[in-house]
């Protein structure tokens, strides 16, 4: 029966994707399909339908739909525009100064907005016209611009982080917020050290960059978005408020700042809720029917069988780490990162804790592993941003993306690995 | 019915940008009451995780309606005419089924809850008017093949 239950869902899921279904679809109808030898197909599309709904009961989710907002806000609101500048004084005249800025912005517009996909459009974007001016190569740079563009996924306000927290049954957010940055400014280091050796020809940095009024104006700038850092950390850190409280705050702060800057017109916010409301449904509505499917798998024993499947492979626990990024890794080329999530997490989590992996750490690895994987074709949604912004095809920006992809894996290795990257940072916070 | 499909989206972008807008309002009132009226509102949290289960539902319908939602197309990208359109048709169909079993497994949800008459926990709001958001959203995600351009 367990057996005829994994085939049934794993056969339907797969077909139904590789035809092009939505996701969510294809999640509702493989679990629906699987149920069959068990249930009535009345009884069994009842169960699917409710668990959809009721799994959103959970006051956690409502930080994903507020993030997203506050993303596209700080988008449209002037905000990705100071921190870019503020990248650009921090790599100053160096060779390939340009390419160094757009890590260090991707970083620092992905640790406010906590998005992949907003960070390649917004500083991909601006960036572009830029570099190409200054006679970078054009494919070059937006494969910097995607590959460092998902750090934002492993600082707060993550949305992954939060699924990973969610799904996983009670991993705090919070500790997982702190653990992200280090293993985030890990991946952007990685792409800076494929700079470093790819880039000693390219175009200097202008000289004024570090001249001290300059500095001085750029920073005072950037600062007022730097501080919705320090607000929403340390307001989280502090325990004045939960990630979901925190969710609504970011929106009203960055609100405030847009307008502040006069770059946001009040005639833009419909637009800009209703892209968020699309965009935040679309995850939740997976969220809802993953989790179906995960009710299918638990009653199937999938984990455990799973877990058994995995230990009599080998039972080192570095050996089943190794394993199970292997795994991600390959299914993260073809799906993107929220299903992923959803669906490896209920599996892979308690293989995870049987050999001793730090919830926490699981869950660093879990995100980190879905990062590199939507850099990937044939699914991978930053790389189509970014080559989108660019307006460079994909077969020209693979190959420049190729040493960076082999990088950021060097990168994962040590986060794996090394669990005090992700978990020295919460523990000085008291947070494990 | 095209026109009416719009009718649809518009309605629903209305309806979904206003449940957006007062999840926001409840989460800051938390903030407040917590820290200001030193009082946390249960009422507020409760309220709030209705209200989500509602934009999670409809909210995905009218990614339905827009032809929103994330799908593997690398058949739709790579495959000849031929192909691209039995791509297109079967997605949809699928689509469609979905919505279909939305709206009946959701509609009979909905009635068994009505009978056992229960209510949630603070707010005493009935389960079935929580669940009528399932064949609403039904009856619209079956309504894609009709989808607007996003």
């Amino acid at each position: 029966m367990q057996l005829a239950v994994i085939g049934i869902l794993t056969v339907t899921f797969s077909v139904l994707l590789f035809f092009g279904v939505p996701i969510s679809v294809a999640i509702a109808l493989s679990s629906f399909c699987a149920l069959l030898p068990l249930y009535d197909p009345l009884m069994a599309s009842e169960v699917i339908a409710q668990k959809t709904l009721t799994s959103l009961d959970n006051f956690g989710f409502l930080a994903i739909p507020f993030f997203i907002l506050a993303g596209q806000i700080m988008n449209a609101g002037g905000i990705a525009r100071r921190l870019i500048d503020l990248a650009k004084v921090i790599a100053g005249p160096i060779p390939g100064a340009l390419a160094y800025c757009n890590v260090v912005a991707n970083f620092l517009f992905g640790a406010v907005s906590g998005s992949a996909v907003s960070s390649a459009a917004a500083v991909g974007s601006a960036m572009a016209p830029i570099q190409k001016k200054e006679g970078y190569d054009p494919a070059f740079t937006a494969a910097v611009n995607i590959a460092s563009s998902v750090s934002g996924l492993l600082t707060p306000p993550s949305g992954a982080l939060i699924l990973y927290a969610l799904i996983s049954g009670g991993t705090s957010v919070i500790a997982l917020f702190v653990a992200g940055y280090i293993p985030a400014a890990l991946m952007s280091l990685s792409i800076v050290a494929v700079i470093a050796i790819k880039g000693k020809d390219m175009p200097r940095g202008s000289r004024d960059l570090w001249r001290a009024p300059h500095v001085v104006k750029t920073l005072i700038d950037a600062l007022p978005s730097l501080a919705l850092i320090v607000l929403i950390m340390g307001g989280l850190i502090a325990g004045i408020f939960t990630p979901t409280e925190a969710s609504s705050i970011s929106v009203l702060y960055s609100l405030v700042l847009a307008f502040a800057y006069r770059e946001l017109k009040l005639r833009q916010l419909p637009t800009l809720v209703k892209n968020s409301v699309v965009t935040a449904s679309i995850v939740l509505f997976m969220v809802g029917t993953s989790s179906a499917m995960s009710w299918v798998f638990s009653i199937a024993e999938i984990p455990t069988y799973v877990t058994q499947a995995m230990l009599s492979v080998t039972d080192s626990p570095w050996g089943i780490l190794l394993l199970m990024n292997l795994v991600l890794l390959v299914m993260g080329t073809f799906m993107d990162l929220t299903p992923a999530i959803l669906i490896f997490t209920p599996i892979f989590y308690p293989v995870a804790v049987k050999i001793g992996v730090h919830p926490v750490h699981f869950g660093i690895i879990m995100v980190f592993n879905n990062c590199i994987g939507i850099l990937t074709p044939p699914v991978g949604s930053s790389l189509f941003v970014g080559s989108g912004v660019s307006g460079v095809s994909l077969e020209r920006i693979m190959p420049k993306l190729m040493p960076m992809f082999y990088a950021e894996c060097v990168a994962l290795a040590l986060v794996t690995f090394i669990p005090g990257l992700s978990l020295w940072l919460p523990r000085v916070f008291g947070l494990v | 019915m095209k026109r009416v499909v719009h009718a649809f989206v518009v309605s629903l972008k209305g309806i979904t940008g206003a449940l957006m807008v007062t999840l926001w309002l409840c989460l800051l009132w938390q903030v407040f009451a917590r820290y200001v009226l030193k009082s946390p509102s249960t009422v507020t949290e409760e309220l709030a995780r209705i209200l989500l289960m509602w934009l999670g539902t409809l909210g995905a319908s009218l990614a339905f309606l827009l032809n929103q939602h994330i799908a593997f197309d690398w058949l739709q990208e790579k495959g000849s005419p031929r192909t691209r359109l039995f791509v297109r048709d079967f997605s949809l169909a699928m689509s469609f089924v979905f919505g279909l079993m939305c709206l009946i497994a959701g509609s009979t949800v909905v009635a068994k809850t009505w009978a056992l008459g229960q209510v949630t926990p603070v707010l005493k709001v009935p389960w079935s008017l929580v669940y009528v958001a399932l064949p609403i959203a039904g009856f619209f995600i079956c309504l894609s093949p009709f989808h607007e351009e996003g």
